[in-house]
């Protein structure tokens, strides 16, 4: 292990953040990078591969080499899916892990893909929530240990956003995730846009369930902004935190212990209008929030 | 192995545009899922937030081919692209979708569409046909090799895909002129107004993931034609009156073989 660092506020890391992570480093400890989303799909000898893409590399390799700090969060891992895990993806985050010396990695509580009944991969392309039942958590369990031993560093899971409910579920989401961090000593990427989506679109209390779960799993925490859309509220990350986001980072920083990082998330389609000023004021507002809260993190040896 | 199938048949829900009898009646005959799962599955195509599932997971299904093919973007009419998507949806399931493969499936399916007539889109044609030819590069997709006359026969047709000239290199005809379409196509300026001039671009994949274009010379047809690999480099500049350069450019490139004779020999 390297030397310790304290983390505070990140950034999710995408194209068209470029500029601005160039410009405006001070205002953020450390970016999240999603590397699924720097790989390239190759063919080789008529297998697909992923390889990383040069340009998206290049840009990386020379941040780190400027020293700065770099989790990882991944979109394709499917963890909830039943079918075996991809050992291949498992063992390129593990490389992006070394590589960047991250201090974490985590991916969606959820499933993604699944193999239909031709044998082709599907992709849903956004995370479906698993049913909270024990035998999906036995499954969970399993699962999650396979990544711990194959990617160095801790490994979080982000609880996720649900537009229909699964009904006759054994657990609550509460239950379910403490009970999944519990039983394998994997983290809580405590997504707080998500759990306003889900309680604003679902009609129920968010502090019913942060008072229903155990603070003490969480260690790194989303922060984004949405919108509505015929009635629905969405999880677009689109902008600004809304005030009700603001009201839940304020109660849980401080009952959340093991916490090293929150993180504004933003889609690049959305950045062109949302500018460089207000992403500003959204990192340096959860500064003010979270700066005292900043602990001394292991970093992952590169 | 329950699990499984419902989260198969949760998919399913989701990247279909609606649910139909019978995938109800499939819930029911499937000896994989539990009653509790065919209820399940019951109660969520009823649910209203299915539809806003679908309408993301479109989102980022058309996002991930806007970002891959941004360049033949700029040529879709008003209204153009969303039909197109749902036909292409229709019949590819998505098996990767913020991958590489979907897009070059995508640009194909419409390039299919113009042939077929079924769509008159002369620019567009001419960026899918470049944006295709950069996809397969950039992923190191194979194909049957071909050269010379093969080549050319394949650039006479202004439907075809580019011919494959080396698994590294792409040679694409373009109707409108290249150099300005696609100037135009990365400023994201108007495309109306480029002049329609046949030319030729060769794309080359000099590292892993990274493809460079070059405008080749606008008589690569007729050189094609003359370099039949029985003559010098020499002889054939001289016929064509072009620069012996240009040609060892095609030569470089595998399109033409010269047999290096001295000139006296051939007279």
């Amino acid at each position: 292990m390297e030397s310790t660092s304290s983390l505070g506020v990140g950034l999710v890391f995408n194209s068209a953040l470029q500029e601005f992570v160039l410009e405006h480093g001070d205002v953020f400890d450390y970016l999240e990078i999603m590397p699924d989303t720097h790989w390239l799909e190759m063919e080789d000898g008529g297998a697909v591969v992923h390889v990383d893409a040069p340009d998206s590399l290049a840009f990386l390799d020379g941040l780190h080499a400027q020293g700065v700090r770099m989790v990882i969060h991944g979109i394709g891992l499917s963890i909830g899916s039943a079918d075996p895990l991809d050992r291949r993806h498992l063992a390129h985050v593990a490389a992006w892990a070394r590589r960047y010396a991250c201090a974490w990695h985590s991916d969606h509580l959820a499933s993604t893909r699944v193999v239909d009944g031709h044998g082709r991969r599907l992709d849903v392309g956004f995370p479906m929530a698993v049913p909270y039942d024990r035998d999906v958590l036995e499954l969970l369990v399993e699962r999650v240990a396979e990544v711990q031993a194959a990617v160095p560093g801790p490994f979080l899971l982000e609880n996720n956003v649900y537009y229909y409910t699964i009904p006759e579920q054994e657990l609550s989401e509460a239950a379910f995730i403490d009970a999944l961090c519990r039983r394998t000593g994997c983290g809580l990427l405590l997504d707080l846009h998500n759990l306003h989506v889900n309680a604003r679109n679902h009609g129920f209390d968010p502090d019913e369930f942060l008072a229903a779960l155990d603070l003490a799993h969480v260690v790194e925490i989303h922060m984004a902004g949405g919108i509505e859309w015929e009635g629905v509220y969405l999880d677009a990350h689109s902008g600004a935190c809304p005030p009700e986001v603001w009201a839940l980072l304020e109660e849980v920083v401080t009952r959340a212990p093991r916490l090293r990082g929150v993180t504004f998330e933003i889609f690049p389609s959305w950045y062109p209008d949302f500018g460089p000023e207000r992403l500003r004021a959204e990192l340096l507002r959860m500064r003010d929030v979270v700066g005292p809260c900043g602990r001394e993190v292991q970093r992952v040896a590169g | 192995v329950s699990l499984a199938e419902f989260n198969r048949r949760l998919a399913m829900l989701v990247v279909t545009p609606e649910v139909d009898a019978a995938e109800r009646e499939a819930w029911q005959a499937s000896p994989d899922l539990t009653e509790r799962e065919r209820r399940r599955l019951a109660s969520i195509a009823d649910h209203g937030g299915l539809e806003t599932a679908r309408v993301i997971h479109r989102f980022f299904r058309a996002n991930a081919l806007m970002e891959a093919l941004p360049l033949s973007l700029q040529a879709f009419g008003p209204g153009e692209i969303k039909p197109l998507l749902a036909a292409f949806w229709r019949t590819h399931a998505p098996t990767s979708i913020y991958n590489h493969s979907e897009s070059a499936a995508f640009a194909a399916f419409v390039l299919a569409r113009i042939e077929a007539g079924e769509l008159e889109a002369p620019l567009l044609a001419d960026l899918l046909r470049f944006e295709l030819a950069e996809i397969e590069l950039r992923t190191g997709r194979g194909g049957q090799q071909t050269r010379g006359r093969e080549v050319l026969a394949e650039l006479e047709d202004p439907q075809r895909q580019a011919p494959i000239v080396r698994p590294e290199l792409r040679v694409v005809a373009m109707t409108y002129d290249p150099g300005e379409l696609l100037a135009r196509a990365r400023a994201r300026q108007e495309l109306a107004g480029v002049p329609r001039r046949l030319g030729f671009v060769l794309l080359r994949a000099v590292a892993m993931g990274t493809v460079v274009a070059t405008q080749l010379l606008a008589q690569l047809g007729g050189a094609l034609v003359a370099c039949d690999g029985r003559r010098s480099a020499a002889a054939v500049a001289a016929e064509l009156e072009r620069p012996v350069e240009e040609l060892q450019q095609l030569a470089d490139a595998g399109l033409v073989a010269f047999v290096e004779l001295p000139l006296a020999h051939e007279a």
